[in-house]
């Protein structure tokens, strides 16, 4: 009888949950050698910009919820957020998360995220938000939040979501 | 900036430097300190009120989430209590105001029964005056239920569900006389409808004239002599950078320390003025978990009271309340996989109601630790917890839902009660539980066994001779209810206490 190859034996997404794991375990360790910031941009660089890009426009295609995340120009505003929009010291564990994730699927998939198709990224992302480890857990929800920060904090957005509170109209101070 | 000045003082006050001497230095401007303040001015005595956020007027909020997290939240809203089995975030305000300047202004007074136990168990209060300063906090406050018209959709469609099942219940009261309905409570109240303690206790405390309130101070240290506090030291904190810039030195006769229930015992701890291990255990949480009820109907649950409505499962360990977050939180909330079912059911938004139970927690383990604060979600209260989550479900289909959403990770959409039965039933395990805490309390306990609190009943902190604490730290136990009547009114008796012995 033939064994087959362990990496076989596991589904796509247990083998994303443990590439993810060994992700985060060398993202803790290994935050010091980020990349520059790409141009245009005061904390994230160029590929994590990409990787970002591809994950929004996973979560936020075109649709009943508005427009798609890189027709905003939502990575900007995550790195707006990490800059001080939001808060300074989020910035590279968001960056460790970010590769994190890339590392994750990289080692789980044998492709970037960002050359995988549609439904693969929106496969894995599901995958993503399954229960599994704390530190898994943790990494999902603070991709979720800022993501949803930068994304229904948008005009457009809040628009076609028909969220509108007369407490916007009230007059405001610049703080 | 040398010497005493009544009123309110920011870091562009300070040239890089800042020393005073008061008769007492409150630290920590939110419901207990700023109660404390008013009882202490009123005293006669000098007090200055040093606080690590900044003076805010509602003009000034922005409306928007991530910046709200920024400049109203402790610790920019990243602040959580970690386990084993999954982790709580655990809301604090900052500013002037404290938590009072990001919460729904919610108002009960201490539950008869909570208040006999603390009593009867710790000692608390025995002056036996407790209830007459619940009265005064109300009073000063402006407790009132919010008029029908401006409760929103959000708020009588809950009540339609609840009063189709027969649940106890009512609207919710709460310290916002002035409120207009916008639902913003929580990003701060941008109509100024709300009374936080800014608007209250501490204005009428500067009214008096012998009241500073100095803002963009981050305490950091109470040098003493092992029983008396000398001084309250720290560094004055650039407002848009939120970085230290420069020092500050406060000189007093007393101390009212009211850093709130993760702040005071960290203090305590970092000064070496812990008396015993009990300083940061006993930290209670109300975990609070959501259900998104989907109508046919526009609900717009932005456009009226925040939290308006509410029902009383006290005697089964539980309160449902109505809320309203902003859309990315409201998000964040939904247990659904990313993908085109959690769109969908966010495209819903204007037709989706929102609401949580909110548990008395009784078996729940946290212990606040010098950079951490962990957590053992007790079993009890998960089971309280999902209990809560399916009457939640169970009054919004009663009102003709089409379908609920909770905050429980793999539940799904759920359309009918077999399935939230199925879904939300009591082996969930906390793991799949986005649970909230907005009301910790308990770390620097009140009783009168030296041995087994961190304060004495007038709050004075065992083995000291002039350090109280005033704030939600301070609760013998678990309240049960939202707690700022009960903070505001330690915070007057406290103040009482520690002004007689200056």
């Amino acid at each position: 009888m033939v064994t087959p190859p362990r990496a076989a034996l596991l589904s796509r997404r247990r083998a994303l949950t443990l590439g993810l794991m060994a992700g985060i375990a060398v993202s803790v360790y290994a935050t010091t050698d980020l990349e520059p910031p790409a141009p245009g941009m005061k904390v994230l660089g160029a590929s994590e910009r990409a990787l970002l890009d591809a994950v929004g426009d996973t979560l936020f295609p075109a649709g009943a919820l508005g427009p798609a995340w890189s027709s905003l120009g939502l990575s900007e505003e995550v790195d707006r957020l990490l800059s001080g929009g939001l808060s300074e010291k989020m910035a590279t564990p968001f960056r460790g998360l970010l590769r994190a994730l890339g590392m994750g699927v990289a080692l789980s998939q044998g492709a970037r995220f960002v050359n995988l198709g549609p439904a693969e990224r929106l496969e894995l992302l599901s995958a993503f938000g399954e229960v599994g480890p704390l530190p898994k857990r943790l990494a999902h929800d603070a991709l979720k939040s800022v993501m949803a920060m930068a994304y229904f904090g948008h005009a457009e957005v809040q628009r076609a979501l028909g969220y509108h509170s007369f407490c916007h109209d009230l007059p405001r101070e610049g703080a | 900036m040398r010497g005493f000045t009544p009123g309110k003082h920011s870091f562009e006050d300070y040239g890089g430097a800042l020393s005073l001497e008061v008769d007492v230095a409150v630290l920590g401007a939110g419901a207990g300190g700023a109660a404390a303040a008013y009882a202490l001015a009123t005293a006669g005595h000098t007090v200055a009120v040093i606080e690590e956020g900044r003076h805010w007027r509602p003009a000034q909020f922005q409306r928007s989430n991530p910046w709200a997290l920024r400049n109203l939240y402790q610790d920019q809203g990243a602040r959580a209590a970690m386990g084993t089995g999954g982790f709580l975030p655990v809301n604090g305000g900052k500013g002037v105001g404290g938590s009072t300047l990001i919460n729904s202004a919610i108002s009960f007074k201490t539950p008869a029964s909570v208040l006999k136990g603390w009593r009867e168990d710790s000692g608390f209060n025995p002056k036996g005056d407790f209830e007459r300063l619940l009265d005064e906090v109300w009073s000063t406050v402006g407790v009132i239920v919010n008029p029908e018209p401006i409760q929103g959709r959000n708020n009588t469609i809950f009540k339609q569900g609840a009063e189709a099942l027969g649940l106890k219940g009512g609207w919710l009261e709460r310290g916002a006389p002035g409120c207009t309905g916008c639902g913003a409570c929580q990003i701060g109240c941008p109509s100024g409808g709300k009374n936080s303690v800014d608007r209250t206790f501490l204005a009428k405390a500067l009214h008096t004239g012998r009241v500073g309130v100095y803002a963009d101070c981050r305490v950091e240290d109470l040098p003493h002599d092992g029983a008396r506090v000398s001084s309250a030291t720290g560094r004055l904190m650039e407002p848009n950078a939120q970085a230290p810039a420069g020092g500050f030195e406060v000189k007093a006769k007393r101390f009212v320390l009211s850093g709130g229930p993760i702040g005071s015992p960290r203090l305590l701890k970092r000064a070496g003025l812990a008396p015993n291990e009990h300083v940061g255990q006993h930290l209670h949480f109300h975990p609070a978990a959501g259900v998104f009820g989907a109508f046919d109907e526009d609900i717009l649950h932005w456009k009226g009271v925040s939290q308006g409505y509410y029902v009383d499962a006290w005697d089964e360990g539980y309160l449902l309340e109505t809320s309203t977050v902003t859309p990315d939180l409201h998000y964040v909330g939904l247990g659904l996989p990313f993908g085109p079912e959690l769109n969908a059911v966010m495209a819903d938004l204007r037709k989706t109601a929102s609401a949580g139970a909110m548990v008395h927690d009784e078996d729940t383990v946290g212990v606040v630790n010098a950079n951490s604060i962990s957590l053992e979600f007790g079993d009890g209260d998960r089971r309280r917890m999902l209990a809560g989550l399916r009457r939640c479900a169970e009054v919004y289909f009663a009102a003709g839902a089409r379908y609920v959403v909770s905050s429980v990770a793999g539940a799904g959409v759920m359309r009918d009660m077999a399935q939230v039965n199925a879904q939300l039933h009591e082996d969930v395990s906390f793991a799949r539980i986005t649970a909230i805490s907005s009301h910790p309390m308990g770390t620097c306990r009140t009783g009168d066994d030296p041995a087994e609190s961190v304060v004495d009943p007038s709050g004075l902190v065992w083995g000291t001779d002039n350090l109280h604490v005033a704030d939600a730290s301070v609760f013998p136990s678990s309240l049960g209810v939202n707690p700022q009547i009960t903070v505001m009114a330690c915070g007057l008796m406290i103040g009482a206490e520690a002004a007689a012995r200056v």
